[in-house]
């Protein structure tokens, strides 16, 4: 069972970075969210060699497996927006469509231009 | 009934996962099945959204830690970054500033309401990205998910085609698949290799870091 007891420790420090990450949000009114100042922070310590990886790595990949889940209940909060059955709803998901395809389009071209130049 | 909720929302991930194994189709990915499973419930029985996220909320309070979480893989990831830095960097920063913008031009000139144009504007992050940021800009993060995955099943769905006629080397395909969809368009980055792979995790995390910052700054620019 120490296994279990590290993945519950590490979790713990997630939240508590989780928490820092959302309080420094608050103090700064910086518009990023919380949760991704939290996560520049564990990747600071992480980096800096502050904070070994394997004080993380347990809590991290428990977390991640079950990560989907951690989405759905907001995505199950569509139900109150039936626009997206609608005509408007479609005409969206034209555009993301197209959109997808310009972004693969212009960051693989550039990809392919900066490697080329580079010699890679 | 908000604890049955609850107890049903995760058994039901569960045994989708479990189905999901079994078959490997990305349209029964657990998340798809999951919350499609969960509407039918909720319209079958007439509970509301209200009560259900009373018993889901738990779930939810998780969704921030793990955003934290991401920052392991990442860290793992630096190698890769590291040996080709300014190729993937400069490409991402371009990629993901014609994901806003491409979405902010076509949302305008198709008079698409403020509301809706901002819950299409993180499609191209990782989906626990685009929540937070949806939100923070003021979009709608339910709806949110949903457009981050049919970008994601744009490039699961048409890249043997769109790559057929644009011929990307396997880091260029990376680059291309992670930056515009995220983890969905990293699973098909396998069929073409570990290059294109380690690339497409590298330019998903990269873009999700500079999105989120990138997001919010956007909108304050062109006052949206």
């Amino acid at each position: 069972m120490r296994l279990g007891g590290k993945i519950i420790l590490q979790v713990a420090g997630l939240f508590v970075l989780y928490y820092i990450g959302s309080k420094l949000q608050e103090w700064s009114g910086l518009p990023v969210p919380g949760s991704i100042i939290g996560l520049l922070l564990l990747l600071t310590l992480l980096l800096t060699g502050v904070l070994p990886a394997g004080w993380v790595d347990h809590g991290a990949g428990f977390m991640l497996a079950y990560l989907p889940l951690f989405f759905v209940p907001v995505t199950v909060g569509i139900i109150e927006y039936p626009v997206l059955l609608s005509g408007t709803g479609i005409v969206m998901i034209i555009m993301t469509i197209t959109g997808t395809w310009l972004t693969m389009f212009i960051a693989g071209f550039t990809s392919e231009k900066l490697s080329k130049k580079g010699g890679a | 009934m908000a604890f049955i909720m609850l107890l049903l929302t995760i058994l039901t991930f569960l045994l989708m996962g479990k189905i999901y194994s079994e078959y490997r189709t990305p349209l029964l990915t657990p998340v798809l099945t999951t919350v499609a499973v969960m509407v039918a419930v909720l319209l079958i029985t007439g509970v509301s959204y209200e009560t259900y996220m009373e018993g889901a909320v738990w779930i939810d309070r998780m969704l921030g830690p793990a955003v934290v979480a991401l920052a392991y893989p990442m860290y793992r990831q630096r190698a890769v970054l590291k040996k080709h830095f300014l190729p993937i960097v400069v490409s991402v920063i371009v990629g993901v500033i014609t994901a806003f913008g491409s979405g902010y031009a076509m949302a305008t000139a198709l008079g698409l309401e403020r509301e809706l144009l901002l819950t299409i504007l993180p499609k191209s992050l990782t989906t626990p990205i685009a929540v937070p940021v949806a939100s923070e800009i003021g979009g709608i993060p339910s709806m949110a998910v949903a457009f981050t995955m049919i970008a994601g099943f744009t490039a699961i769905l048409t890249s043997p085609l769109f790559f057929k006629y644009i011929p990307f080397g396997n880091s260029g395909k990376g680059i291309a698949l992670g930056t515009a969809a995220h983890g969905l368009g990293t699973s098909k980055a396998v069929e073409y290799g570990e290059e294109t792979v380690s690339m497409s995790s590298v330019a998903m995390s990269l873009a999700a870091i500079i999105g989120s910052f990138f997001g919010p700054f956007f909108v304050w620019l062109l006052a949206i």
